[in-house]
């Protein structure tokens, strides 16, 4: 591995990439800076101004006495977790079945294309009419719509499998399952590393709409029941942290990407190396 | 690329039976054979067959799950009943009304933030400056969910189209912004430089250089956001409240048949159906010179 790592950044390259970051860091700065003036004093009830948002933005969502870190969100960020778990495994299975069986892939398509299209928010009413408030509506959400993104990606990336490389594990006869994690997964991860990604951003909208529509607690019932009672500060304050946890959550599957397919990359810039060498 | 699908389908099975032997599925292996020695001619009605079958399973399915939890009866409707009630609802005016609100609200939705998406994509891809200023901006901007974006917009505008408009903005404006930074990245800078030199004006370049190259990009962008649009107007309606499908959606928990929430479901599923399909066409015309363009310049 260490001699594939022909792309090791330079110390004026890591300079040059941090310069860059602060520079892009302005903008916000100025936008908050901004908004800080302008709502200065403001008596406004849908615009408090900024430093009473923030004011309840720490006492509520930083560690401390009346914090509503463990009451509030705990519990969403364990319903998307565990709908986001369940839609991988449920959807890597099912994606390395489906996309190892042409009659499958044929059968299936427009059925998947079809259940695909279909925004999963028309289903809030029937899901809770079966789960109640309980988490496992939520969880089944999140879960739902997360599936596909995972399973359609599963399927792309088995089916791009180099065929060379199948029928050379079948003459190292590997057995199946040394073939299927070894090659199959292997080599659809950046599709299937891609499609996770894309599930992350879903699975957090998910669980926070499933939050709206019915439920007694979480960030999501805290955002949408300070608006019904026109509390704007609390809303402000919740949206600002559904907005970092939906930043975080992306930040963390683009980092889990980039660790799963280090190889990936490595092996391509090694390759290109190479190929500049001829 | 449809040539090398065709050999990803051929080539392991044959082999496989040869060296796996008893280990794969053998009526699996058989029918691939045969599809290989008549590729065409048996096909076309064998496939539609084979893909009648899921559908046919799951209303099957569903049938026998909502006649066998008799007691639950209420809970989950047979599909026939979701049927008689979707021939009543369909024709009410309501719901005209109501698909009309939802279809003008994502249109107009759609196409703001096609314009800035559009606009803004190509300042922002055209200056390295201008870029590298707002991208930690976008980024963070992109990645906050959409739908959590309701009561803040409930705050500020209540129930209504502005409403709705704003959210299916934000929600669609991204994809649109993305795509149309790559795009301009994409543009040949010697394909200008050529066009130049046969001194071209300004219009022509733009027609025949910079419009093929960034429409397929865009395309895409717009089918992702076309899609993200409808899922948040419906959302908006349904959890905000807003008039349209999704509140008439969310109505139905109040009382009434069981099939009704089905029946609207099915409604914006074909709603969202249409649309993906109409705007997939759209970006498979756009994109229709691009590969013959690549294997000219190869």
């Amino acid at each position: 591995m260490a001699t594939l790592n022909v792309s090791r950044p330079s110390t004026l390259q890591r300079v040059r990439s941090t310069a860059r970051f602060i520079a892009s860091l302005w903008l916000p700065v100025i936008i908050i800076l901004g908004w800080y003036q302008v709502s200065k004093g403001s008596t406004s009830i849908v615009n408090p101004s900024l430093s009473n948002i923030m004011k309840v933005f720490c006492d509520d969502w930083l560690p401390g006495p009346h914090s509503l870190l463990r009451s509030q969100l705990l519990p969403t960020v364990a319903n998307l977790l565990a709908g986001l778990l369940i839609a991988i495994v449920v959807g890597l299975v099912f994606g390395v079945i489906v996309g190892s069986s042409r009659l499958l892939l044929i059968a299936l398509r427009p059925s998947l294309e079809l259940a695909r299209a279909c925004p999963a928010v028309v289903f809030f009413p029937m899901v809770f009419i079966f789960f109640g408030l309980s988490a496992w509506g939520k969880v089944t959400i999140v879960a739902y719509a997360v599936f596909w993104p995972v399973l359609l990606n599963t399927i792309a990336g088995v089916r791009s499998v180099d065929p060379l490389v199948r029928d050379m594990a079948r003459s190292y006869r590997l057995s199946r399952r040394q073939t299927i994690f070894n090659v199959v997964l292997r080599s659809a991860s950046p599709q299937i590393m891609a499609g996770i990604r894309v599930a992350t951003a879903v699975a957090v909208t998910m669980a926070v709409a499933s939050e709206y529509y019915a439920s007694d607690h979480g960030v999501g019932y805290y955002v949408f029941n300070s608006q019904q009672v026109f509390a704007a500060r609390d809303t402000w304050s919740g949206t600002i942290l559904l907005g970092l946890l939906g930043y975080l959550l992306s930040l963390l599957s683009r980092g889990a990407e980039h660790i799963v397919l280090r190889w990936h990359t490595n092996m391509r810039h090694a390759m290109s190396d190479g190929s500049q060498a001829h | 690329m449809p040539q090398r699908a065709e050999q990803t389908e051929v080539a392991p099975p044959s082999v496989g039976a040869e060296l796996v032997g008893a280990g794969t599925a053998p009526a699996e292996v058989s029918v691939a054979r045969r599809s290989t020695d008549r590729p065409r001619s048996e096909g076309k009605l064998f496939t539609l067959g084979l893909q009648c079958i899921p559908p046919i399973v799951f209303i099957a399915a569903w049938q026998m799950l909502a006649m066998t939890h008799s007691v639950s009866g209420d809970i989950l409707p047979r599909p026939m009943d979701v049927v008689h009630r979707f021939g009543t609802i369909i024709v009410r005016s309501e719901t005209r009304t109501a698909i009309r609100q939802t279809l003008s609200a994502w249109l107009v939705g759609l196409a703001l933030a096609f314009v800035v998406g559009v606009l803004l994509g190509a300042v922002l891809g055209g200056s390295t400056a201008f870029y590298r200023y707002a991208r930690f901006t976008v980024d963070f901007l992109r990645s906050v969910p959409a739908i959590a974006l309701i009561p803040l917009a409930l705050l500020f505008f209540g129930t209504t189209f502005k409403m709705k408009i704003a959210l299916i903005f934000f929600a669609a404006v991204w994809a649109v912004l993305i795509q149309m930074i790559h795009a301009v990245w994409d543009i040949d800078p010697m394909n200008l430089e050529v066009a130049r030199s046969y001194r071209l004006n300004r219009r022509r370049r733009f027609l025949w250089i910079t419009l093929p190259s960034v429409a397929p990009h865009v395309a895409t962008g717009l089918r992702l956001a076309s899609t993200l649009a409808l899922l948040m107007c419906v959302a908006s309606e349904l959890l905000g409240g807003a008039p349209g499908l999704g509140y008439l959606l969310f109505r139905t928990q109040q009382g009434g048949p069981p099939a009704d929430p089905y029946v609207y479901g099915l409604i914006v599923a074909v709603l969202a159906l249409i649309v993906d399909t109409v705007f997939r066409l759209v970006e498979r015309r756009v994109l229709k010179w691009h590969p013959e363009h690549r294997m000219v310049e190869a």
